[in-house]
């Protein structure tokens, strides 16, 4: 398992391993029910304290990601279709809430916005009907 | 969870200065770091809790013991403790120091001891006051750390030393707890070093508790915003801590949820929070 | 406890070597006036263990270990005790050797003293060893070893010479006197001892402000 953590102002730590690790599971480099370092472990290794990395797990946990079990540790959970989409809409609305905000700090409305997003969809159009990314 | 060591309402005054009110709980397992300036009220903090000084009010209780009852003596064997300065007779080597602990601790370790003294490269026969500061501190931490002890106090046990061997002993300390059950409280006024490791910091100033949050939701609550002296009024009130105005710009400690992405942050430090707290406008 | 009495003992055996010897010296002389000396001398010792102590703050880091405060204060004692009993076997051996080959009648003032009258001169010089212990410890423990300092010296000094003083022209005076003089001494002693471990722990908590 790889955890890069980077001191940017903008991600919180526990936000970064989540989504590392999130993305490690989705991507199947975490397979199901591997171990996972323990909560103590891993916040020593990486050097950053353990309220952190439990906060961490304890959302990966929450969102269904892993699973506990007592006195054993922590597990990757099992993977599934819904789980990802689930993911990749938060994404979403994460970075349209992103595009709102600037958009409001320099003036553009809702509607110039939504045109935007229609013309770049069209312009793509063609990756879309194909189903694949650029 | 189980607390290490639970604080309230202690208060201690002297001629000149006051140390008041202070309440604070350290959860089994983590570290947590005593800030302050020189003065601020860390060390008698800490010699209140091993009522190495009597206080005069509040209540103390470390591994779960009142820190006033007769079960305490059992409990310092728990307990390691490196000070800022007070050390052995100066007369002790190395060598005695180990003849002594073995008689002191019940659990006194003299292979581990030996080993961190060859690792720290200390002269086992010369006697202590010929001994560098880092090489005192060294022989502290040596000892604090041979004697399997649950809690760890440690007042400026990095002060003196330099960076390589901070970060050396650092380490340790981030090693020490590894386990569960093993906790540390450690002051400093070398606050990078407390933001290396720690899981709560608590910031004493004047004698009276700031704050005690925990290290990362500290770094996640503020940022630094550096922008012209005029935009310093375009932030809403509520966000701004303080503000240091110069002669090309200003810097300002702000909540960072409250600020618009508009502004460029940066992440403030644990001694940024510290200044701008003390120093700032908002003194909350 | 045994921890510290270890380490005042180092302290005799490195810093203050000078000073044991010489009382190892005193002790050996055939002559009474230094071989009191050399008993008395033994309570001057918890002194400079507690100026050592003083001078790194030991008591501060001593306070957070498993020491008892009973530990502490005891152990001071007991070490100012080990040396005037150490001192007063050799004393005495020294004096009985010398009774014995006849050394003592010639170059002894009082050589014409014999066993058990050497025996009860000890026995006030142990006791008012233990005295002038008693009563400098707490003067220390309470003043700190630097006031200190000068009261005991003063107090210990004046005590001796005349203490000794006493027992060295003891030839004039009847053998009941001395046995007197040693009874108070063991009597006050044996009493002051106590007294004192107990203020002497009574001060040490108060130090701890």
């Amino acid at each position: 398992m790889e955890i890069i953590i980077s001191n940017s102002v903008n991600k919180p730590i526990y936000e970064q391993i989540c989504t590392q690790i999130k993305n490690q599971i989705i991507s199947g480099a975490l397979p199901e029910d591997e171990a996972l370092p323990s909560i103590r472990s891993l916040a020593k290794d990486l050097r950053i304290s353990v309220i952190t990395t439990k906060r961490a797990y304890d959302e990966l946990e929450q969102e269904g990601f892993i699973y506990t079990i007592a006195g054993k540790g922590c597990f990757v959970a099992k993977r599934n279709t819904e789980m990802i989409r689930e993911e990749n809409l938060k994404k979403i609305e994460g970075l349209l809430e992103e595009v709102r905000m600037l958009a409001r700090s320099c003036g553009i409305s809702g509607d110039e916005l939504a045109d935007m997003l229609r013309l770049l969809t069209e312009e793509n159009a063609e990756d879309n009907t194909h189903g694949g990314t650029k | 969870m189980k607390n290490a060591i639970e604080v309230r309402g202690l208060t201690k005054k002297y001629d000149g200065f006051t140390l008041d009110n202070v309440s604070f709980d350290l959860p089994e397992g983590c570290i947590m770091g005593l800030i302050g300036e020189n003065g601020a009220g860390k060390s008698t903090t800490i010699r209140l809790i091993m009522d190495a000084i009597k206080r005069d009010a509040g209540s103390v209780m470390v591994l779960g013991c009142d820190n006033e009852s007769d079960a305490f003596r059992d409990i310092k064997e728990d307990i390691g403790v490196v000070l800022d300065e007070a050390y052995f007779p100066e007369y002790i080597t190395p060598a005695f120091a180990d003849k002594m602990m073995a008689l002191t601790y019940k659990r006194w370790d003299s292979a581990k001891y030996n080993g961190y003294i060859d690792e720290f490269r200390l002269p086992r026969d010369k006697q202590f006051k010929d001994f560098s500061r880092g090489m005192k501190m060294k022989l502290a931490i040596a000892v604090a750390l041979s004697h399997d002890p649950k809690l760890l106090i440690l007042d400026e046990a990095t002060s003196g030393l330099d960076p390589i061997i901070r970060d050396e002993i650092l380490d340790m300390f981030n090693e020490f707890t590894r386990e569960p059950d093993h906790s540390i409280l450690l002051s400093s006024h070398i606050v990078s070093d407390l933001e290396k490791i720690c899981d709560y910091i608590a910031f004493i100033h004047q004698g009276r508790l700031i704050f005690c949050e925990e290290k990362d939701a500290l770094l996640d609550e503020y940022a630094m915003v550096k922008c012209a002296g005029e935009q310093v009024d375009d932030l809403p009130e509520e966000a701004l801590i303080g503000a240091k105005y110069g002669k090309y710009g200003a810097e300002c400690l702000v909540r960072r949820d409250m600020v618009s992405e508009a502004f460029e942050m940066e992440r403030a430090g644990i001694e940024d929070i510290m200044l701008y707290m003390v120093k700032g406008d908002g003194l909350k | 406890m045994r921890a510290l009495i270890l380490k005042d003992t180092f302290i005799l055996k490195n810093q203050m070597r000078f000073f044991m010897i010489l009382m190892l010296f005193f002790a050996l002389m055939p002559n009474m006036f230094m071989q009191g000396f050399s008993v008395v001398y033994g309570a001057l010792i918890p002194v400079s263990v507690l100026a050592y102590d003083e001078r790194s703050k030991w008591n501060q880091l001593a306070a957070m270990m498993p020491y008892t405060e009973r530990d502490m204060v005891v152990s001071k004692y007991l070490v100012g005790l080990m040396a005037v009993a150490v001192s007063s076997v050799i004393a005495i051996a020294a004096r009985m050797i010398y009774i014995v080959t006849g050394l003592s009648a010639s170059i002894d003032d009082i050589g014409k003293m014999d066993i058990p009258a050497c025996l009860i001169s000890f026995l006030a010089m142990i006791g008012a060893a233990i005295i002038i212990m008693s009563v400098n410890i707490p003067l220390l423990i309470k003043l700190g070893a630097e006031k200190g300092r000068l009261a005991y010296l003063v107090i210990t000094v004046v005590f001796t010479l005349v203490l000794i003083s006493v027992v060295t022209n003891v030839g004039e005076l009847p053998a009941i006197n001395l046995s007197v003089i040693a009874a108070v001494m063991i009597v006050l002693a044996a009493v002051m001892l106590p007294l004192s471990m107990n203020i002497s722990g009574k001060l040490y908590d108060k130090e701890r402000q």
